[in-house]
């Protein structure tokens, strides 16, 4: 049996799942900032 | 005896200063690269040594390569556990919110090394068991701390009030500690086709060639886990606190200027 396949799907999976947990929050971190700047902004024009 | 008091007295302010949003964003912020720089260095100093270096196995053949990434996967996905059980146990007992927060950001990387450890150890048990998966008592008690970390990430976004589902997921948390000595003593209680452990605190049955790329993988998992927590952790923080003052001067780059 050739192990290849097992060995690096293996590695493969790991690195998506690795790398989608780490960059998941980056991409709500965007939004985050984008709220607190709309957020100031609000406030800053209603003083 | 009288130097206890001052070291003490500094151990009592870093607690206390953690507690703080605004500090604990602008130190924990520090060290987020250097992490990650960690992690990428040992994993390629790892990988290299594993997957290049180390030597085919006797019985297993090349398969066994698939431990490097494995066995690293399946500590975390326990360690991460026990790590959370005890920040959401402080956060009972203290109501510290950034222990809240830094547990409950625990559960989802806990979930991803325990769903890493599950599939390749499925794809490890095809070659060497003939099997992707058999109901044994090690791969269905990681099975239950997978819905376990699902159940504690379920309930923290199953209610409004973050501070509350906090303590709410951190109880279950708790709870599920019970799974732990059954995950790790699996192996000698029941009689499993999972392989008991190689390595101990006692030694290795593993040779050192094959040993080391192990260990240096699984020190690199350690700094995935902290970085990914304190990255994690940061922008919560900035979430929940979106209308205070301190998010704002973190933002526009005037937090120095900010007194907490």
């Amino acid at each position: 049996m050739n192990h290849a396949p097992f060995i690096w799907g293996s590695y493969v999976i790991s690195a998506i799942v690795l790398l989608w947990a780490a960059l998941a929050p980056l991409v709500s971190k965007r939004t985050i900032i984008k709220n607190i700047r709309t957020f100031n902004q609000v406030r800053e024009q209603s003083k | 005896m009288k130097n206890d008091k001052p070291r003490k007295n500094a151990f009592l302010m870093f607690i206390h200063k953690m507690g703080s949003p605004p500090w604990f964003y602008n130190f924990t912020g520090k060290f987020v690269p250097w992490l990650w720089a960690g992690f990428t260095v040992l994993t390629i100093w790892g990988l290299y040594l594993g997957l290049f270096k180390a030597p085919p196995d006797y019985l297993q053949g090349e398969s066994y390569r698939i431990m490097y990434i494995h066995v690293p996967a399946a500590w975390m996905s326990m360690l991460i556990y026990i790590v959370m059980a005890v920040m959401g146990f402080i956060a009972l007992i203290w109501r510290v919110r950034t222990m809240e927060i830094m547990a409950m950001n625990s559960a989802p990387i806990g979930a991803a090394f325990t769903l890493i450890a599950l599939v390749t150890g499925s794809l490890w048990g095809r070659p060497t068991w003939g099997t992707y998966w058999v109901w044994d008592a090690r791969l269905t008690s990681e099975l239950v701390l997978l819905f376990l970390y699902l159940g504690v990430i379920g309930l923290y976004k199953a209610m409004d009030e973050p501070r509350k589902a906090a303590r709410a997921a951190s109880l279950l948390a708790l709870v599920g500690l019970v799974n732990m000595p059954i995950i790790h003593y699996s192996v000698k209680w029941w009689n499993t086709l999972h392989q008991g452990s190689s390595i101990s605190m006692t030694g290795s049955k593993i040779d050192p060639s094959m040993l080391w790329p192990l260990l240096i993988m699984a020190i690199a998992m350690k700094f995935y886990y902290g970085a990914n927590l304190i990255t994690r952790s940061r922008i919560t923080l900035l979430e929940q606190d979106l209308r205070k003052g301190w998010t704002r001067d973190v933002i526009e780059g005037t937090a120095g200027e900010h007194k907490s």
